[in-house]
């Protein structure tokens, strides 16, 4: 009893299991869909970014190409080139004046022609020994080419990094055609700004890398100058998809370069970690709602039940007493479980009683059935008989009345038992009649009849006693020559005891009453009545010990016969 | 009962749940690690706190500065106890040796990196050197070129003695030696122009025959430089280090060669090595970072120029 599970239990564990297993279902789904959707949106931000990065580059930079050019043009298209005039006019577009360091223009053989700003440029012999020069002269005619990003020293005190823009043009000079290279000093700064007024997610970055996969601009330039970062980790970065990062190219139009953006992937699933942190919260806080839910639900449900297991064991102490029942209150469904249960509790205290009354009547029966074994009066009368008879002579009667006297107290005492069987009851009687045979003179003849069948089955005892001694008494005492006839047989499962006497009967008013006595032996009948009082304890005995569907029924013709039948049940004891 | 074990079981899935959301919410302690320097001027001062700095940033560490302030009375013992009272958790000391200062580093019970000049502690993490006996070395090659024997020269240094554990000057020394070159005298000069233009001007009236100058400083070197143009001295100099005036000497031919320590390397590497140990991993014992031999036929070589125009 005590290992089986509480309906609180069951309700509580249900009801959280249900909505756990449901939430979980829901949210995962949910999760899973929206974690997809936010990545594809982080990714997408990310490569928006970039793009306009890309945009914004691109435009900084065609400004720059733009200029460049402006200014080749106007070489080739000039008849005959003439620096000094040149410089005048040159076009340079407006808002370049942040992104050129420098404007050169020198011949096939490094020798400076016109430069801007004006100032001592180092001399042919140091520029054809630079990267840009030389990549510019092998370069077609009109081809733009972008030189790695270097320290421009063309001037004393100035050092920037620039990234040289070349374009090899053909012009006119002293009618002579010549081939020259226009240079255009692109500052990095801008770029740098550029890329740096962005960032991916909060630990992601772009850089710029050239055809060659050498670095343009990264954010760490200082830590590659130094080697306190390796280059070779710079582009591994640029092709790594390692989980924890990714990274995203895009190409710089009018470039040989790429933009290239490292992100990392906390920061492409930050919008869905959050989503699913907000979810895990939102989970947690609804099971902690359904839990405390569930748990008063079941109390509600389950303290009324409580509240009935507690008064039935109040009830199982103190069954007897009237005051204590069931509150019936709260839920229809308890209130009537309360007046169901009201009802029988009533009901078994009324049985109850009954049986208290019952046993009570039994004892006060057999108390009773006791006192009459040793009726003072039939002792005295019995005495007094035997005594006239030994005055008589008549010896032998005064012996068989002796013996039949001490089978009869014999009988009656029985060991302390309630029961005899059959035989014994019939015996009961034959010995109680030969002893009022002498008494009466022998004025009456009985016969004794028994099923030997149900010769051992019990009977309550003395049972017959009172019905012969109302019979001889009211039927033959004053009618001589009656025959008194006892017999036992079995009906079905029914024992039958009769006793019926030929004598005086009994009148119709007397025997409707005793009928009537029979049928309800209630006190107040008993007191009503003046016949039987033998026949109304003998049918409350029986009755009170097998139900009143047994007992006593009589039957009787004025001036005929008389028969009180007994009906007992044929069960063990 | 039943009763008091659903309401413990709520307890603690409440419980759980608060931890959960705890456990989320809460962000990662950020480390401490303080920089104690022997001076916070000067070019190779300055780059190692900028190179501490720019790891503490990349590696988000919080890194706070010590450095002596004699306005302040803040003097060099004084700053381990500082750091460790402002609630350090490992030391990055970048000395010149100082005694006392090893000393005070010694009382502070915590993880230390050695930057520029070894230290024994007793929590010693790593030693983060410039590769000085190369340097000296180098500084000797770049005489080379120029010096015969019997020539002299004069040594600006950057410390007050001389101490034959340091190998920058002892490996010079001992290589000037072997090419017959002497050295008529070392004067203390630091990291101060004035200084150093003082006393070369000095040494030059006195030993009009000197024939070289090394410096053990950028700004020393510009102003040894400087002294000789005002005599009008050809005079062959090797610096140390490089500052954008000694970028024009070294242009203009004024300047030989200087060598050109990673300081900011050494400032880097001490923040990410302390970090790391802090961290738990395991550090090498001794780094040692290159310097490189500046001259105006190299300054603009992909190369140098890394190095001398370093991106910002």
């Amino acid at each position: 009893m005590r290992h089986r599970l509480s309906i609180r239990w069951v309700l509580t564990l249900t009801v959280v299991g249900i909505s756990l297993t449901a939430m979980i279902i829901v949210s995962s789904v949910y999760s899973a869909t929206a974690t997809t959707m936010f990545n594809q949106l982080g990714l997408s931000n990310m490569l928006q970014a970039m793009a306009q990065v890309s945009d914004k580059l691109s435009d900084h930079i065609g400004q720059v190409t733009s200029a460049l050019n402006n200014v080749a043009k106007d070489i080739e298209e000039t008849e005959n080139f003439n620096a000094s005039q040149f410089l005048q006019g040159v076009r340079i577009s407006a808002g370049t004046g942040d992104s050129i360091a420098a404007l050169l223009f020198v011949d096939e053989y490094g020798k400076p022609i016109l430069g801007l700003p004006s100032g001592e440029i180092k001399e042919g012999g140091g520029l054809t020994g630079m990267d840009w020069f030389q990549q510019a002269r092998e370069a077609e005619v009109g081809q733009m080419v972008f030189s790695r990003p270097h320290v421009q020293n063309l001037y004393q005190g100035q050092y920037p990094w620039v990234v040289s823009v070349t374009k090899k043009v053909r012009y006119v000079q002293s009618g002579e055609p010549c081939i020259g290279i226009v240079m255009v000093d692109m500052l990095l700064t801008p770029l740098h700004d550029i890329c740096r007024s962005v960032t991916l997610g909060s630990a992601g970055y772009p850089f710029i890398l050239n055809k060659d996969d050498e670095i343009i601009f990264h954010p760490d330039q200082k830590l590659l100058s130094l080697e306190l970062i390796s280059e070779e980790s710079i582009l591994v970065e640029n092709t790594a998809q390692d989980g924890r990062s990714m990274a995203l190219s895009q190409d710089i139009a009018g470039t040989d370069w790429k933009l290239t953006g490292r992100v990392t992937a906390d920061d492409i699933v930050q919008n869905s970690v959050a989503f699913k942190s907000r979810v895990t919260g939102i989970v947690l806080s609804l099971a902690i709602t359904v839990l405390a839910v569930a748990v008063w639900l079941s109390m509600q449900i389950v303290r009324p039940l409580t509240d009935i297991e507690k008064s039935m064991q109040r009830v199982e102490r103190n069954l007897d007493d009237n005051r204590i029942s069931l509150p019936e209150e709260g839920f229809a469904e308890y209130a009537a479980l309360s007046h169901s249960y009201n009802v029988m509790l009533h009901k078994i205290r009324l049985l109850m009683r009954e049986t208290v009354e019952r046993q009570e009547q039994l004892r006060r029966m057999e108390i009773g059935a006791l006192q009459e074994q040793i009726n003072p009066h039939f002792l005295y009368n019995t005495l007094d008989s035997i005594v006239r008879v030994m005055e008589t002579g008549r010896t032998q009667e005064a012996i068989e009345m002796v013996q039949a006297l001490a089978k009869l107290f014999r009988l009656s005492i029985n060991n302390g038992d309630y029961f005899l069987t059959v035989e014994q009851e019939m015996d009961y009687a034959r010995n109680y009649l030969t002893i009022q045979q002498v008494r009466y003179r022998k004025n009456f003849r009985y016969e004794l009849k028994m099923d030997e069948n149900i010769r051992d089955m019990p009977c309550p005892k003395i049972i017959l006693q009172p019905l012969i001694e109302n019979a001889i008494k009211h039927g033959m005492s004053s009618m001589p020559g009656c025959t008194l006839k006892v017999g036992a047989r079995q009906d079905g499962y029914n024992i039958v005891f009769t006793v019926e006497d030929d004598g005086l009967g009994i009148p119709p008013k007397a025997l409707e009453e005793l009928q009537g006595m029979l049928k309800d032996d209630s006190n107040t009948m008993v007191k009503k009545s003046r016949y039987g009082i033998g026949l109304r304890n003998t049918n409350r005995r029986i009755r009170l010990l097998y139900g009143r569907e047994y007992g006593l029924t009589i039957e009787s013709e004025a001036e005929e016969r008389t028969c009180v039948t007994i009906t007992l049940p044929k069960r063990p004891r | 009962m039943r009763h008091h074990h659903i309401a413990q079981a709520a307890a603690v899935m409440l419980l759980c749940a608060l931890a959960l959301l705890q456990g989320c919410a809460r962000r990662e302690e950020t480390a401490h690690v303080a920089l104690i320097v022997s001076s916070s001027t000067g070019h190779y001062w300055e780059n190692i706190i900028e190179g501490a700095s720019t790891a503490a940033q990349r590696l988000g560490v919080e890194m706070t500065c010590y450095a002596p302030d004699e306005e302040a009375g803040v003097t060099l013992e004084m700053l381990p106890g500082m750091a460790v009272r402002d609630g350090a958790e490992a030391l990055i000391a970048a000395t010149q040796g100082e005694e006392e200062l090893i000393a005070a580093l010694a009382e502070a019970n915590l993880p230390l990196v050695a930057v520029g000049t070894p230290i024994s502690h007793a929590h010693l993490v790593s030693t983060i050197l410039n590769d000085d006996a190369k340097m000296g070395s180098n500084i000797a090659k770049a005489l080379a070129g120029e010096l015969t024997a019997g020539d002299q020269v004069l040594l600006l240094a950057d410390n007050a003695e001389y101490k034959p554990t340091e190998r920058r000057e002892y490996n010079l020394r001992q290589d000037l030696d072997r090419m017959g070159v002497k050295i008529r005298g070392r004067f203390y000069s630091g990291d101060k122009r004035e200084w150093a233009y003082r006393q070369t001007l000095q040494q030059l009236y006195l030993w009009p025959e000197l024939d070289a100058v090394v410096a053990f400083s950028a700004q020393s070197t510009v102003g040894a430089s400087q002294a000789a143009e005002y005599l009008n001295r050809d005079l062959t100099i090797i610096g140390t280090d490089i500052i954008p005036d000694l970028i024009e000497c070294i242009r203009d031919g004024s300047v030989s060669a200087t060598i050109v320590r990673n300081s900011f390397g050494m400032g880097f590497l001490g923040v990410e090595y302390a970090a790391g140990a802090l961290n738990g991993e395991s550090q090498t014992g001794y780094k040692t970072l290159s310097s490189v031999v500046v001259t105006s036929d190299n300054l603009f070589t992909p190369e140098i120029e890394k190095v001398v125009f370093p991106y910002e």
